[in-house]
């Protein structure tokens, strides 16, 4: 999630635990990439299946909201166009690496390292909403609000839904009872259903939405224009749902070297 | 990768004392991808759906960052119950995004069970969260306040896993499904 932008050098920023400001990694353009770039980088991606590259208006809107579209951007520990986490960079790469990439790198890495992934709980409940015509307690899912659920994780994207579904679709918010993750210590995060900006699926997805939406004239999804409803289910991505059979083999395991 | 992954899953591997429920954290080691699989190395067959995948990825990245070797984090833990001993791993690739939680986030799993030195059988887990902290170029062993357990209860025969953040517990005791 983009924040108020400051543009120094990265080298004198003190993160201090609070994530409040994102800023510009040094010597690194600021290319303002639009949502189609970035669509056509996603498409472009050897590592993106086809349920990702149906999407890629999508993700584009989200880059939009993320980092304004610029490769540089790195906020608390997401970094890039897409702020890729941390915690999902591939063995080996630093996040100044990472971030000196060039936008199709970038995105390529993402793809390759979690763009296929995100497919399960909430999120499937978002997406089989949203290709199904159904709603989350009454309210119509959008793919914004999807995007916004990959964007944030599982917990957040999991307890936004369970609270709509107990409250007749409204979103958490800070008047409502929602929890904002900053207000919890780390291992309660699981509970929380709004980030540290207090945002929400759906106050994070109508963002992404607006993105969507603006672009939707020169962005096109290679199954139909940019817009609600667009963002299929078809996964294609290896993922077993049932275990493979024992695999017959000669490879032995002793006894304490497991 | 084969001495590297079981002298880290030796030693993180409890023996079957007096207590019902085992535990054992789940380490990361750089899983080589490079080099032909040793004779005790059962990763091969745990992973042998996704391998080519996971190679195929990493070939994809080096070309990017050549600077890179052809090794992937793999987290696991073992633990020994009588003459079967149960592997939980997972590696560090198609697991959830998460911008709020930088510490976690749900990887596809296996749950493997080993006997005689042979795997008998394989259990996805599609989305198992990992408790992790990177280094500045990824994640090497565990961080004993914030690291996913495997636990195995012997009288059951229940697998389970408990996540830990800052050194609380972050989920209880939850099945491993």
């Amino acid at each position: 999630m983009r924040r108020t932008l400051i543009a120094f050098s990265a080298t004198t920023a003190i993160i201090g635990g609070t994530p409040a400001l994102a800023w510009l990694q040094p010597g690194c353009a600021n290319q303002n990439y639009s949502a189609s770039q970035v669509a056509d980088a996603i498409r472009n991606s050897s590592a993106t299946n086809q349920t990702l590259k149906n999407a890629a208006c999508d993700f584009g809107g989200a880059a939009r909201a993320e980092s304004g579209g610029n490769s540089c951007e790195r906020n608390s520990a997401n970094f890039g166009v897409l702020q890729l986490n941390v915690g999902n960079l591939p063995d080996g790469m630093s996040p100044d690496t990472y971030l000196n990439l060039p936008l199709q790198q970038q995105v390529d890495i993402w793809a390759e390292q979690v763009g296929n992934a995100n497919t399960t709980g909430g999120y499937a409940t978002l997406s089989n909403a949203v290709n199904n015509g159904s709603t989350i307690g009454g309210a119509t899912p959008t793919a914004g609000m999807l995007t916004a659920c990959f964007q944030f994780g599982p917990a957040i994207c999991r307890n936004d839904i369970a609270f709509m579904q107990a409250n007749g679709g409204a979103c958490p918010s800070a008047g409502n009872g929602g929890i904002n993750i900053n207000t919890l210590r780390r291992s309660q995060w699981g509970r929380a259903n709004l980030d540290g900006n207090g945002q929400s699926i759906c106050s994070w997805g109508r963002a992404i939405q607006a993105e969507i939406n603006s672009a939707a004239a020169d962005c096109k999804n290679q199954s139909a224009s940019c817009g609600p409803g667009d963002f299929p289910n078809t996964r294609t991505t290896a993922i077993a749902s049932a275990a493979p059979p024992p695999a017959p083999t000669d490879i032995l395991v002793n006894d304490g070297q497991v | 990768m084969g001495l590297a992954l079981f002298s880290l899953a030796l030693a993180m591997s409890p023996s079957l004392g007096h207590a019902e429920t085992l535990s054992a954290p789940l380490a990361a080691i750089s899983y080589s991808l490079a080099s032909p699989p040793t004779q005790h190395d059962v990763i091969p067959i745990i992973w042998a759906s996704e391998l080519p995948a996971i190679r195929a990825g990493r070939a994809r990245i080096m070309a990017i960052d050549p600077k890179l070797e052809n090794r992937t984090e793999l987290f696991s833990a073992s633990i020994k119950v009588g003459s079967a001993t149960y592997m939980l791993s997972a590696f560090n690739y198609q697991c959830t995004s998460s911008t709020a939680t930088p510490h976690e986030r749900d990887c596809p799993a296996k749950l493997a069970k080993i006997e005689n030195g042979k795997v008998v059988s394989v259990r996805d887990l599609p989305a198992l969260p990992i408790a992790a902290v990177r280094g500045e170029r990824g994640y090497r062993g565990f961080d004993p306040k914030t690291h996913t357990t495997f636990r195995f209860d012997t009288t059951t025969g229940s697998p389970s896993y408990e996540v830990f953040v800052d050194g609380q517990s972050a989920s209880g005791v939850a099945p491993l499904n």
